[in-house]
């Protein structure tokens, strides 16, 4: 990602800092589409989660997101459902990466 | 370079701001499709629009299509962006009028090809269109004086006695022809000639209200048309013209030349055709010659210019 930023770490720390605050949200908002069986709700928000992963270098989180996007687009709301699990341990895996990156310079901030 | 951003999701936003800030373009970021459209409708929306594919509320190729669907002299320049792989929303977007497309999450050299590509579009797109206006007002002006050109001035005409005929006002045309013009070219040159009809093309345009035309039909003949009330007597406007000129000085490469002109005068109140008028104004301004120059015509009437009256600026 650091590389996308032109190297310019300050940018990175300000995209990391809205990722995580971000994303808790968003991934509320899944559930929120879940619970309502919106099976194209879901599927848009998985992509959604999908890109934001996808631009911090998220690349667990991403597949992830992404194996749900199919799901949601299929209808298949059962998959996603039992996916949401993984992918709150999969961001919280994330999160912890970056902070423990973004405390250690000269590495990249993103690298899950 | 202006661009316009839309997508919902806040990290890729604020990663493809940054970027493109840094690179030196405005950015005007949107958060859904809706709004996204809302800005490019406006009158001074960014040339160039970064569009993400699946979005709330309006998605990408919806606002392509509305895009595509408004008229406008400069349409943008239309980047998608798309999840990466997913080659039939690639073909969705450019069948609905997207110009190119770029994967998610983007790489920064393509960014800055892509966007250098549109760039190069858009300014093609701004230099055939400035062309095409250049081209419009040589057509419709004279190379020389800047005028009106012949057709132009004849357009005007037509249109302002149907103007003229809606309202139940009157028009009166002056058909303004510089005397012995010749003998000015053959004494100094023509490019002196040349100095001489620009002079008196300003005098013209200068001397005129807001709602009068002048055009140059050819030659050393300008023709004024001037919307007038009805039943309202043409030949002071013009007296006033002529005395103008008479006083005037024009500077040009052979010193400063004053010349005189005579003006042949028709009016209507509707239900006159350009031709029939035409052929008035040049019988009068035959007349006006014939009767010694310097000197306005009216169809049946001739007035002589009696120097001193008050300059047509002043009507």
């Amino acid at each position: 990602m650091l590389e996308r930023l032109m190297n310019d770490e300050e940018m990175a720390r300000v995209v990391i800092e809205i990722f995580l605050e971000d994303m808790p949200c968003q991934i509320d908002s899944l559930r929120r589409y879940l619970d309502a069986s919106d099976a194209s709700g879901a599927e848009r928000q998985a992509h959604l989660l999908r890109g934001a992963a996808a631009t911090v270098g998220g690349e667990a989180l991403c597949e992830l997101a992404c194996e749900m996007e199919k799901a949601g687009k299929t209808g298949d709301l059962g998959f996603v459902a039992a996916r949401m699990d993984d992918l709150e341990r999969q961001f919280l895996r994330l999160k912890t990466a970056m902070k423990k990156a973004a405390h250690c310079e000269g590495t990249s901030p993103c690298a899950s | 370079m202006r661009i316009l951003i839309a997508d919902d999701d806040i990290t890729s936003r604020t990663v493809l701001a940054g970027v493109l800030k840094k690179e030196g373009h405005h950015v005007e970021a949107m958060v859904n499709g809706a709004e996204a459209w809302q800005a490019l409708q406006q009158p001074d929306a960014p040339e160039l629009v970064i569009l993400d594919w699946m979005m709330p509320e309006m998605d990408g190729p919806e606002v392509v299509r509305r895009v595509r669907a408004f008229e406008t002299e400069r349409p943008p320049y239309i980047l998608m962006l798309t999840a990466r792989g997913e080659k039939a929303d690639i073909v969705a977007g450019l069948a609905v009028g997207a110009n190119d497309y770029l994967a998610k999450p983007f790489d920064l050299g393509e960014l800055r090809a892509r966007i250098e590509v549109g760039r190069r579009m858009v300014e093609m797109q701004a230099a055939l269109i400035a062309s095409r206006e250049a081209l419009a007002h040589q057509a419709t002006h004279d190379a020389l004086t800047g005028l009106l050109n012949r057709r132009a001035i004849l357009d005007r005409l037509n249109r302002e006695l149907s103007r003229a005929c809606r309202n139940c006002d009157s028009l009166a045309v002056g058909m303004c022809d510089i005397d012995h013009f010749k003998q000015i070219n053959d004494k100094h040159g023509h490019q002196t000639g040349d100095d001489v009809l620009l002079g008196f093309a300003g005098i013209l345009s200068g001397s005129l209200r807001p709602y009068d035309s002048v055009g140059r039909m050819g030659g050393e003949e300008f023709l004024v048309i001037a919307p007038i009330k009805a039943r309202t007597d043409s030949v002071p406007l013009f007296s006033r013209l002529c005395s103008r000129i008479a006083k005037s000085k024009i500077m040009t490469r052979s010193g400063t030349l004053s010349v005189t002109a005579s003006v042949g005068v028709t009016s209507a109140t509707g239900g006159r055709e350009a031709d029939q008028m035409l052929e008035a104004a040049d019988a009068a301004l035959y007349r006006a010659k014939q009767e010694g120059r310097n000197r306005v015509a009216h169809d049946g009437r001739c007035i002589p210019d009696t120097s001193g009256a008050n300059s047509y600026a002043d009507a």
